[in-house]
């Protein structure tokens, strides 16, 4: 019997089956050549790489940052969780508040997170708040795509089905918990795969804010895969920028075989026909 | 009419939106334990009607009297996709602190037995037909054990043989239970096959009311009841034609 192997397409938005060959195509030749790219970008640079860019790096170093990362990376995901989808229920309380706080977060989601320099200077850093900084920008970074995803999935919950807590006298909360939520379910995990996508993006800046401040050094960054990726870069390291680039592109290939596509799955119990 | 268990006096419906009035000066009540259909044209109001008895809008004028013990059937069964057919029950017992949990999934398996899908408990809706998901909404809905159940067109979606079985058990429910009935349908046999009542609906307002004077069950072959539906049919065409 041939097996049969399913993937999530964010496009199309459904689990669809899929060939065995296309299946390591997706999770074995993609990260192959994203890695492949990568040396020969690095190469093609011009810096003289002999057989040491793979030898003599500190995996156990990368492999910590790339935690210490993603730990962050996980914080701000909660927090933009919860407001993402706090800012998407803010819109049910009525046709008003809907039609006077979607252009409010169109306007609010378009202004580039660099822009909140300043407050980051004035406020975090000046408090060596750094950590805090790099969880600010992610969280912000982050909420949009669950906040418009959660509206988004307000908007296909049919009519009838947000009357069924009002026609048996449901609370707000018992409605929330038993209707809401789980209605939103498959949105905010289309949300959730987007805000991890632009946290990761956005991740090399959140951790070394410092050296964006007037005389600022790296001895200010924070510690993980984006400080780590900074670093090697700028000294030359090509070992180590190789090696963490290696390391990302295998750990977001696992990440997304063993959580996102299963969340994916079970995400499909959720939707309406 | 004594002791009404409805009333809805002089009421009017406006959406916000500045769009045009949807019901007009709309007056009827309904006796306990009756039997009444609400038909009309699409865009006629009746939907508009039934949500505000529901509750789940409000009138722009005019006053309403309600029982608190009321229920509905949705159109599409309205079933939560992520709970079976049990937990989608239970969904009407969510309120009462009063029950304990072993009693609530009692009496919502006792609804589900009455609605002849007892073993279908713990099935999903995406595993069940359009007939049986209506069964879960009807049992969902008369778990609550209402004064006043409303069904918004709950078999349109249905074939004609599953909607005669739900006709024929819909009518058992009502028989045996006190229960007063209200339902939308926008199909003139079904009005005449199940109310003892029928509300015309025609921009907004209950353009005609008929008293059905037949037996139960009702043989859509007979002559009276095709005179029942030819009358309201004439009465629908000339309110078109006088448009």
């Amino acid at each position: 019997m041939t097996p049969s192997f399913t993937h999530y397409s964010h496009r199309s938005r459904h689990v669809h089956k899929v060939s065995l060959l296309e299946k390591l195509s997706l999770w074995i030749l993609i990260p192959v050549i994203l890695i492949a790219l990568t040396v020969a970008a690095v190469k093609l640079s011009g810096v003289n790489i002999g057989v040491e860019i793979f030898g003599n790096a500190p995996i156990a170093y990368i492999i910590t940052a790339f935690v210490y990362s993603f730990i962050r990376l996980f914080i701000s995901y909660i927090f933009a969780l919860v407001i993402g989808v706090i800012l998407a229920l803010l819109i049910l309380r009525s046709h008003v508040w809907e039609r006077v706080l979607i252009p409010v977060y169109d306007v609010l989601e378009s202004v580039p997170v660099l822009v909140f320099f300043p407050v980051i200077i004035l406020f975090f850093i000046h408090y060596s708040l750094l950590n805090t900084a790099a969880i600010f920008i992610l969280v912000l970074t982050m909420v949009w795509s669950i906040a418009f995803a959660a509206i988004g999935g307000l908007h296909v919950i049919p009519e009838d089905v947000l009357f069924v807590p009002k026609i048996f006298g449901l609370t707000k909360f018992q409605s929330f918990r038993k209707v809401i939520l789980p209605a939103l379910f498959p949105s905010l995990i289309t949300g959730s795969l987007l805000a991890w996508a632009a946290g990761w993006n956005i991740l090399i800046v959140a951790e070394v804010l410092h050296t964006y401040v007037p005389a600022g050094q790296n001895v200010g960054d924070v510690f993980g895969i984006g400080s780590v990726l900074v670093q090697a870069s700028s000294s030359g390291n090509q070992s180590l920028f190789i090696w963490s680039i290696v390391v990302i592109v295998l750990a977001i290939t696992l990440i997304n075989i063993f959580i996102w596509q299963r969340l994916f799955k079970y995400a499909e119990r959720f939707k309406f026909d | 009419m004594n002791n009404p268990i409805l009333t809805f006096s002089n009421i009017s419906f406006k959406y916000h939106n500045g769009l045009a009035e949807v019901l007009h000066n709309v007056s009827f009540s309904l006796e306990k334990r009756s039997f009444t259909v609400l038909v009309g044209p699409s865009g006629c109001g009746k939907s508009t009607l039934i949500k505000l008895v529901a509750g789940l809008t409000q009138a722009s004028s005019g006053s309403l009297s309600a029982p608190q013990k009321m229920s509905m059937v949705f159109q599409n069964g309205a079933l939560l996709p992520w709970y079976s057919a049990q937990d989608n029950v239970l969904l009407s017992f969510e309120k009462d602190s009063q029950l304990g949990v072993e009693e609530k999934k009692k009496r919502a398996l006792d609804a589900l037995t009455l609605m002849n899908i007892k073993e279908l408990a713990n099935a999903y809706p995406r595993d069940l037909s359009g007939g049986q998901r209506q069964r879960v909404g009807i049992a969902r809905a008369l778990a609550a054990e209402p004064e006043l159940l409303l069904l918004d067109e709950p078999f349109s979606a249905l074939d004609a043989e599953t909607t005669e079985a739900l006709h024929r058990e819909l009518l058992n429910i009502w028989k045996s239970r006190d229960i007063t009935i209200l339902m939308i349908s926008h199909s003139l046999e079904e009005a005449v096959t199940l109310g003892e009542r029928i509300l015309v609906m025609h921009e907004g307002r209950i353009v005609h009311e008929h008293i059905v004077k037949l037996d139960y069950p009702r043989d859509p072959t007979s002559e009276t009841f095709g005179k029942y539906i030819a009358s309201i049919r004439k009465e629908l065409k000339e309110r078109r034609m006088s448009k």
